[in-house]
Protein backbone atom coordinates (compact mmCIF):
# COMPACT_ATOMS: atom_id res chain seq x y z
CA UNK A 1 0.00 0.00 0.00
CA UNK A 2 1.37 3.08 -0.66
CA UNK A 3 2.05 6.07 1.46
CA UNK A 4 0.28 9.56 1.71
CA UNK A 5 2.12 11.96 0.72
CA UNK A 6 -0.64 14.80 0.08
CA UNK A 7 -3.25 16.13 1.15
CA UNK A 8 -6.25 17.71 -0.61
CA UNK A 9 -9.56 19.40 0.74
CA UNK A 10 -11.97 19.76 -1.71
CA UNK A 11 -15.03 22.19 -1.41
CA UNK A 12 -17.61 21.85 -3.33
CA UNK A 13 -21.61 21.73 -2.32
CA UNK A 14 -22.73 19.76 -4.96
CA UNK A 15 -22.76 16.38 -4.16
CA UNK A 16 -22.65 15.25 -8.28
CA UNK A 17 -19.97 17.69 -8.38
CA UNK A 18 -17.62 16.33 -5.66
CA UNK A 19 -17.64 12.80 -5.88
CA UNK A 20 -16.52 13.65 -9.88
CA UNK A 21 -13.53 15.54 -8.40
CA UNK A 22 -13.34 12.82 -5.94
CA UNK A 23 -12.93 10.32 -8.67
CA UNK A 24 -10.56 12.15 -11.14
CA UNK A 25 -8.40 13.06 -7.90
CA UNK A 26 -8.00 9.40 -7.15
CA UNK A 27 -6.31 8.88 -10.41
CA UNK A 28 -3.45 11.09 -8.33
CA UNK A 29 -0.79 8.90 -6.52
CA UNK A 30 -0.21 9.21 -2.96
CA UNK A 31 -3.33 12.05 -2.79
CA UNK A 32 -5.74 12.09 0.49
CA UNK A 33 -8.57 13.89 -0.50
CA UNK A 34 -10.66 15.19 2.28
CA UNK A 35 -14.10 16.71 1.42
CA UNK A 36 -15.99 20.26 2.63
CA UNK A 37 -19.52 21.10 0.72
CA UNK A 38 -19.37 24.68 1.58
CA UNK A 39 -16.63 27.83 2.47
CA UNK A 40 -17.26 27.53 6.60
CA UNK A 41 -17.03 23.55 6.74
CA UNK A 42 -13.70 23.93 4.49
CA UNK A 43 -12.42 25.87 7.17
CA UNK A 44 -12.81 23.91 9.58
CA UNK A 45 -11.78 20.89 8.19
CA UNK A 46 -8.41 23.46 7.36
CA UNK A 47 -8.29 24.43 11.17
CA UNK A 48 -7.74 20.00 11.74
CA UNK A 49 -4.94 19.88 9.50
CA UNK A 50 -2.56 20.68 7.18
CA UNK A 51 -3.34 20.38 3.60
CA UNK A 52 -0.98 20.93 0.67
CA UNK A 53 -3.50 21.83 -2.20
CA UNK A 54 -7.16 23.11 -2.30
CA UNK A 55 -10.05 22.70 -4.73
CA UNK A 56 -12.54 25.34 -3.94
CA UNK A 57 -15.96 26.03 -5.99
CA UNK A 58 -17.38 29.71 -5.76
CA UNK A 59 -20.75 29.51 -5.73
CA UNK A 60 -21.82 27.57 -2.34
CA UNK A 61 -24.26 28.92 0.60
CA UNK A 62 -22.93 29.82 4.04
CA UNK A 63 -19.69 30.94 2.53
CA UNK A 64 -18.79 31.53 -0.70
CA UNK A 65 -14.78 30.04 -2.03
CA UNK A 66 -13.90 34.28 -3.12
CA UNK A 67 -14.20 34.46 0.71
CA UNK A 68 -12.61 31.06 1.95
CA UNK A 69 -9.72 31.91 -0.48
CA UNK A 70 -9.75 35.68 1.60
CA UNK A 71 -9.99 33.70 4.79
CA UNK A 72 -7.12 30.68 3.56
CA UNK A 73 -4.44 33.42 2.32
CA UNK A 74 -4.91 34.95 5.44
CA UNK A 75 -4.47 32.05 7.95
CA UNK A 76 -0.61 31.26 8.64
CA UNK A 77 -0.80 27.53 8.11
CA UNK A 78 -2.30 27.55 4.58
CA UNK A 79 -0.86 30.91 3.60
CA UNK A 80 0.88 29.36 0.67
CA UNK A 81 -1.02 26.62 -0.06
CA UNK A 82 -2.07 25.91 -3.99
CA UNK A 83 -6.13 27.01 -4.48
CA UNK A 84 -7.54 25.53 -7.94
CA UNK A 85 -10.74 27.63 -8.37
CA UNK A 86 -13.64 25.31 -10.13
CA UNK A 87 -16.52 27.39 -10.90
CA UNK A 88 -19.37 27.53 -13.67
CA UNK A 89 -18.56 31.61 -14.01
CA UNK A 90 -16.35 31.94 -16.90
CA UNK A 91 -16.13 34.99 -17.60
CA UNK A 92 -12.63 37.27 -17.49
CA UNK A 93 -13.77 39.83 -14.74
CA UNK A 94 -14.52 36.73 -12.36
CA UNK A 95 -10.97 34.64 -13.11
CA UNK A 96 -9.03 38.43 -12.54
CA UNK A 97 -10.87 38.53 -9.38
CA UNK A 98 -9.98 35.17 -7.64
CA UNK A 99 -6.69 35.40 -9.02
CA UNK A 100 -5.90 38.74 -7.43
CA UNK A 101 -7.44 37.36 -4.07
CA UNK A 102 -4.57 34.67 -4.32
CA UNK A 103 -5.97 31.75 -6.61
CA UNK A 104 -3.76 30.03 -8.08
CA UNK A 105 -5.44 28.54 -10.69
CA UNK A 106 -9.31 28.64 -12.41
CA UNK A 107 -10.80 25.93 -14.03
CA UNK A 108 -14.70 26.48 -15.57
CA UNK A 109 -17.04 23.82 -15.48
CA UNK A 110 -17.85 21.46 -16.71
CA UNK A 111 -14.66 20.21 -15.96
CA UNK A 112 -12.32 17.85 -17.94
CA UNK A 113 -10.79 15.39 -15.05
CA UNK A 114 -7.34 14.97 -17.09
CA UNK A 115 -7.11 18.94 -17.36
CA UNK A 116 -8.15 19.58 -13.54
CA UNK A 117 -5.24 16.45 -12.99
CA UNK A 118 -2.87 18.32 -14.71
CA UNK A 119 -2.92 21.45 -12.62
CA UNK A 120 -3.25 19.26 -9.50
CA UNK A 121 0.07 17.52 -10.62
CA UNK A 122 1.72 21.11 -11.57
CA UNK A 123 1.16 22.90 -8.28
CA UNK A 124 2.16 20.24 -6.40
CA UNK A 125 5.11 19.32 -8.86
CA UNK A 126 4.77 15.44 -9.10
CA UNK A 127 5.42 13.64 -12.35
CA UNK A 128 3.04 12.50 -14.38
CA UNK A 129 4.93 9.51 -14.64
CA UNK B 1 0.71 -3.63 -29.54
CA UNK B 2 1.65 -6.62 -30.46
CA UNK B 3 4.01 -5.05 -32.48
CA UNK B 4 5.54 -2.87 -29.59
CA UNK B 5 6.83 -5.78 -28.36
CA UNK B 6 9.38 -5.68 -31.55
CA UNK B 7 11.64 -4.04 -28.13
CA UNK B 8 14.13 -1.20 -29.21
CA UNK B 9 16.44 -3.75 -28.28
CA UNK B 10 15.60 -6.34 -30.16
CA UNK B 11 15.49 -3.74 -33.28
CA UNK B 12 18.78 -2.66 -32.55
CA UNK B 13 20.63 -6.37 -32.37
CA UNK B 14 18.88 -7.09 -35.54
CA UNK B 15 20.59 -3.84 -37.20
CA UNK B 16 23.69 -4.44 -36.17
CA UNK B 17 23.91 -7.73 -37.84
CA UNK B 18 23.78 -6.23 -41.25
CA UNK B 19 25.32 -4.00 -43.79
CA UNK B 20 26.33 -0.29 -42.98
CA UNK B 21 24.13 0.53 -45.45
CA UNK B 22 21.05 -1.52 -44.82
CA UNK B 23 21.61 -0.90 -41.19
CA UNK B 24 20.97 2.96 -41.22
CA UNK B 25 17.63 2.16 -43.42
CA UNK B 26 16.76 -0.79 -41.17
CA UNK B 27 17.36 1.76 -37.86
CA UNK B 28 15.47 4.50 -39.97
CA UNK B 29 12.97 2.32 -40.53
CA UNK B 30 12.58 1.01 -36.92
CA UNK B 31 12.67 4.42 -35.44
CA UNK B 32 9.59 5.46 -38.04
CA UNK B 33 7.73 2.20 -36.80
CA UNK B 34 9.12 3.71 -33.07
CA UNK B 35 7.46 6.85 -33.78
CA UNK B 36 4.49 5.81 -35.39
CA UNK B 37 3.71 3.34 -32.34
CA UNK B 38 4.61 6.08 -29.67
CA UNK B 39 1.65 8.14 -31.64
CA UNK B 40 -0.93 5.15 -31.20
CA UNK B 41 -0.51 4.83 -28.13
CA UNK B 42 -0.76 8.52 -27.08
CA UNK B 43 -3.95 8.63 -29.11
CA UNK B 44 -5.31 5.16 -27.99
CA UNK B 45 -4.31 6.73 -24.16
CA UNK B 46 -6.20 9.64 -24.91
CA UNK B 47 -9.29 8.23 -25.97
CA UNK B 48 -9.12 5.64 -23.14
CA UNK B 49 -9.37 8.24 -20.82
CA UNK B 50 -12.04 10.36 -22.38
CA UNK B 51 -13.96 6.89 -22.49
CA UNK B 52 -13.42 6.78 -18.67
CA UNK B 53 -14.13 10.62 -18.40
CA UNK B 54 -17.31 9.42 -20.23
CA UNK B 55 -17.93 6.36 -17.75
CA UNK B 56 -17.44 7.91 -14.76
CA UNK B 57 -19.82 11.20 -15.45
CA UNK B 58 -22.90 8.67 -16.14
CA UNK B 59 -22.07 6.55 -13.72
CA UNK B 60 -21.80 9.33 -10.57
CA UNK B 61 -24.89 11.14 -12.27
CA UNK B 62 -26.81 7.76 -12.13
CA UNK B 63 -25.64 7.06 -8.94
CA UNK B 64 -26.79 10.69 -7.70
CA UNK B 65 -29.72 10.93 -9.23
CA UNK B 66 -31.00 7.29 -8.08
CA UNK B 67 -29.61 7.43 -4.55
CA UNK B 68 -32.43 9.30 -2.61
CA UNK B 69 -36.46 9.60 -3.17
CA UNK B 70 -36.63 12.82 -1.64
CA UNK B 71 -38.40 14.84 -4.68
CA UNK B 72 -36.67 18.38 -3.33
CA UNK B 73 -33.04 16.03 -3.65
CA UNK B 74 -34.10 14.41 -6.83
CA UNK B 75 -34.76 18.33 -8.55
CA UNK B 76 -31.35 19.27 -7.32
CA UNK B 77 -29.16 16.60 -8.79
CA UNK B 78 -30.79 16.85 -11.67
CA UNK B 79 -30.39 20.32 -12.18
CA UNK B 80 -26.89 19.74 -10.82
CA UNK B 81 -26.32 17.60 -14.10
CA UNK B 82 -27.88 19.66 -16.41
CA UNK B 83 -25.79 22.84 -14.39
CA UNK B 84 -22.52 21.96 -13.69
CA UNK B 85 -21.92 18.56 -15.81
CA UNK B 86 -23.66 20.12 -19.16
CA UNK B 87 -23.02 23.62 -18.81
CA UNK B 88 -26.11 24.61 -19.09
CA UNK B 89 -27.65 27.93 -18.24
CA UNK B 90 -31.14 28.12 -18.72
CA UNK B 91 -33.15 25.26 -18.58
CA UNK B 92 -37.19 23.57 -17.83
CA UNK B 93 -38.32 20.53 -16.78
CA UNK B 94 -41.73 20.21 -18.71
CA UNK B 95 -44.29 17.37 -17.38
CA UNK B 96 -47.24 15.63 -19.20
CA UNK B 97 -49.90 17.33 -16.58
CA UNK B 98 -52.63 14.48 -17.30
CA UNK B 99 -55.74 16.05 -15.69
CA UNK B 100 -55.30 19.57 -17.65
CA UNK B 101 -53.81 17.14 -20.63
CA UNK B 102 -50.65 19.83 -21.54
CA UNK B 103 -47.07 20.27 -21.02
CA UNK B 104 -46.24 21.91 -17.69
CA UNK B 105 -43.17 23.39 -16.79
CA UNK B 106 -42.56 21.94 -13.06
CA UNK B 107 -39.29 23.67 -12.28
CA UNK B 108 -35.92 25.26 -13.86
CA UNK B 109 -32.83 27.41 -13.97
CA UNK B 110 -31.88 30.28 -15.12
CA UNK B 111 -35.48 31.45 -16.19
CA UNK B 112 -38.63 32.45 -14.30
CA UNK B 113 -40.45 29.73 -13.99
CA UNK B 114 -44.10 31.96 -14.30
CA UNK B 115 -42.91 33.23 -17.70
CA UNK B 116 -42.68 29.96 -18.76
CA UNK B 117 -46.23 28.66 -21.20
CA UNK B 118 -47.46 25.61 -20.43
CA UNK B 119 -48.16 23.56 -23.66
CA UNK B 120 -51.37 22.42 -24.82
CA UNK B 121 -51.41 18.81 -26.27
CA UNK B 122 -53.97 19.45 -28.86
CA UNK B 123 -53.92 18.71 -32.42
CA UNK B 124 -56.07 21.61 -33.61
CA UNK B 125 -52.88 23.68 -32.79
CA UNK B 126 -51.23 25.37 -36.03
CA UNK B 127 -47.19 24.34 -35.53
CA UNK B 128 -46.88 27.46 -38.40
CA UNK B 129 -49.00 30.13 -36.48
CA UNK B 130 -47.23 33.36 -36.24
CA UNK B 131 -47.53 33.86 -32.76
CA UNK B 132 -46.23 30.44 -31.28
CA UNK B 133 -43.21 30.29 -30.17
CA UNK B 134 -40.71 27.38 -32.25
CA UNK B 135 -39.38 26.49 -29.16
CA UNK B 136 -42.80 25.18 -27.77
CA UNK B 137 -43.13 23.15 -31.85
CA UNK B 138 -40.00 21.43 -30.53
CA UNK B 139 -40.99 20.59 -27.26
CA UNK B 140 -43.96 19.26 -28.46
CA UNK B 141 -42.63 17.55 -31.15
CA UNK B 142 -40.41 15.63 -28.94
CA UNK B 143 -43.04 14.75 -26.71
CA UNK B 144 -45.30 13.22 -29.23
CA UNK B 145 -42.08 11.34 -31.18
CA UNK B 146 -39.97 10.40 -28.47
CA UNK B 147 -37.37 11.45 -30.42
CA UNK B 148 -34.22 13.81 -29.08
CA UNK B 149 -33.54 16.59 -30.71
CA UNK B 150 -30.40 18.52 -30.53
CA UNK B 151 -29.67 21.92 -32.67
CA UNK B 152 -26.48 21.61 -34.55
CA UNK B 153 -25.42 24.97 -34.48
CA UNK B 154 -22.97 27.65 -32.84
CA UNK B 155 -24.68 27.40 -29.36
CA UNK B 156 -23.54 31.40 -29.35
CA UNK B 157 -27.08 31.50 -31.34
CA UNK B 158 -29.74 29.59 -28.96
CA UNK B 159 -32.37 31.50 -27.45
CA UNK B 160 -35.55 31.09 -25.64
CA UNK B 161 -36.87 30.35 -29.50
CA UNK B 162 -34.33 28.09 -30.18
CA UNK B 163 -33.15 25.92 -27.50
CA UNK B 164 -30.23 23.99 -27.54
CA UNK B 165 -31.92 20.92 -26.81
CA UNK B 166 -35.48 18.75 -26.02
CA UNK B 167 -35.22 15.96 -24.88
CA UNK B 168 -38.36 13.76 -24.08
CA UNK B 169 -38.17 12.07 -20.63
CA UNK B 170 -39.15 8.18 -20.68
CA UNK B 171 -40.61 5.30 -18.78
CA UNK B 172 -39.35 2.41 -21.44
CA UNK B 173 -42.10 3.16 -24.31
CA UNK B 174 -43.67 6.50 -22.48
CA UNK B 175 -43.09 9.79 -22.68
CA UNK B 176 -43.49 11.77 -19.62
CA UNK B 177 -42.05 15.17 -20.35
CA UNK B 178 -39.71 16.85 -21.66
CA UNK B 179 -35.88 18.60 -20.92
CA UNK B 180 -35.35 21.87 -22.77
CA UNK B 181 -31.92 23.43 -22.34
CA UNK B 182 -32.52 26.58 -23.94
CA UNK B 183 -29.09 28.21 -23.23
CA UNK B 184 -25.43 27.35 -22.17
CA UNK B 185 -22.96 28.78 -20.26
CA UNK B 186 -21.25 31.44 -22.39
CA UNK B 187 -17.68 29.85 -22.40
CA UNK B 188 -19.24 26.76 -23.63
CA UNK B 189 -18.98 26.87 -27.14
CA UNK B 190 -19.81 22.82 -28.51
CA UNK B 191 -21.28 20.64 -27.21
CA UNK B 192 -18.54 17.43 -26.62
CA UNK B 193 -20.03 13.59 -27.26
CA UNK B 194 -20.39 13.25 -23.65
CA UNK B 195 -23.10 15.72 -23.82
CA UNK B 196 -25.22 13.64 -25.91
CA UNK B 197 -24.45 10.62 -23.38
CA UNK B 198 -25.45 12.99 -20.46
CA UNK B 199 -28.43 13.90 -22.51
CA UNK B 200 -29.08 10.12 -23.02
CA UNK B 201 -29.19 9.20 -19.82
CA UNK B 202 -31.24 12.04 -18.95
CA UNK B 203 -33.91 10.99 -21.37
CA UNK B 204 -34.40 7.24 -19.23
CA UNK B 205 -33.76 8.16 -16.04
CA UNK B 206 -34.91 11.46 -15.22
CA UNK B 207 -38.64 10.60 -15.49
CA UNK B 208 -38.31 7.16 -13.54
CA UNK B 209 -36.73 9.61 -10.61
CA UNK B 210 -39.14 11.57 -11.01
CA UNK B 211 -41.82 9.37 -10.42
CA UNK B 212 -40.58 7.46 -7.70
CA UNK B 213 -39.98 10.57 -5.77
CA UNK B 214 -43.70 11.76 -6.38
CA UNK B 215 -44.73 8.12 -5.57
CA UNK B 216 -42.82 8.86 -2.18
CA UNK B 217 -44.23 11.63 -1.28
CA UNK B 218 -47.64 10.27 -1.90
CA UNK B 219 -46.63 7.36 0.62
CA UNK B 220 -45.97 9.81 3.14
CA UNK B 221 -49.38 11.74 2.53
CA UNK B 222 -48.18 14.46 0.51
CA UNK B 223 -48.97 15.20 -3.35
CA UNK B 224 -47.88 13.10 -6.18
CA UNK B 225 -49.51 15.07 -8.52
CA UNK B 226 -47.49 18.20 -10.48
CA UNK B 227 -48.43 20.61 -7.40
CA UNK B 228 -45.66 18.65 -5.54
CA UNK B 229 -42.98 20.63 -7.31
CA UNK B 230 -44.88 24.11 -5.57
CA UNK B 231 -43.45 23.12 -2.31
CA UNK B 232 -39.93 22.81 -3.24
CA UNK B 233 -37.59 25.47 -2.01
CA UNK B 234 -36.00 27.78 -4.08
CA UNK B 235 -32.74 26.06 -5.43
CA UNK B 236 -29.51 28.02 -4.03
CA UNK B 237 -28.21 28.08 -7.56
CA UNK B 238 -30.80 29.60 -9.10
CA UNK B 239 -30.25 32.68 -11.25
CA UNK B 240 -31.49 34.92 -14.33
CA UNK B 241 -30.30 35.42 -17.40
CA UNK B 242 -29.45 39.12 -18.03
CA UNK B 243 -32.28 39.68 -20.69
CA UNK B 244 -29.74 40.28 -23.71
CA UNK B 245 -28.59 36.76 -23.25
CA UNK B 246 -32.51 35.51 -23.92
CA UNK B 247 -33.89 36.92 -26.93
CA UNK B 248 -37.21 36.08 -27.22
Amino acid sequence: MSAIEYNCLVVEDSPMMRQLLVFALSRVKHLKVTEADDGVDGLRKLAAGKFDIILTDINMPIMDGLKLVKRVRNDPTHKDTPIIIITTEGSEEDRQRAMQLGANAYITKPIQAPQVIAKVRELLKIDAS
Amino acid sequence: LVRAKATPNALRLAAMSRKPAETSDAVRDALQRLHRLEVEKDQLLSSLQDELATMANLYIATYQLHSTLDLSRVVRHLRELLGQFVGAEAFAFYLHDVEAADLAPVFCDGIELDKLPRLALTQSIDPKASDRPLSATWIERAYATGEMFVREMDLAYANFDAPVACIPMRIEDRVMGVVVVYLMLAHKQHLLPIDRELFKMLGAHAAPALTAALLYNASKGASSSLLAFENLESPVSARTIPPGRLRK
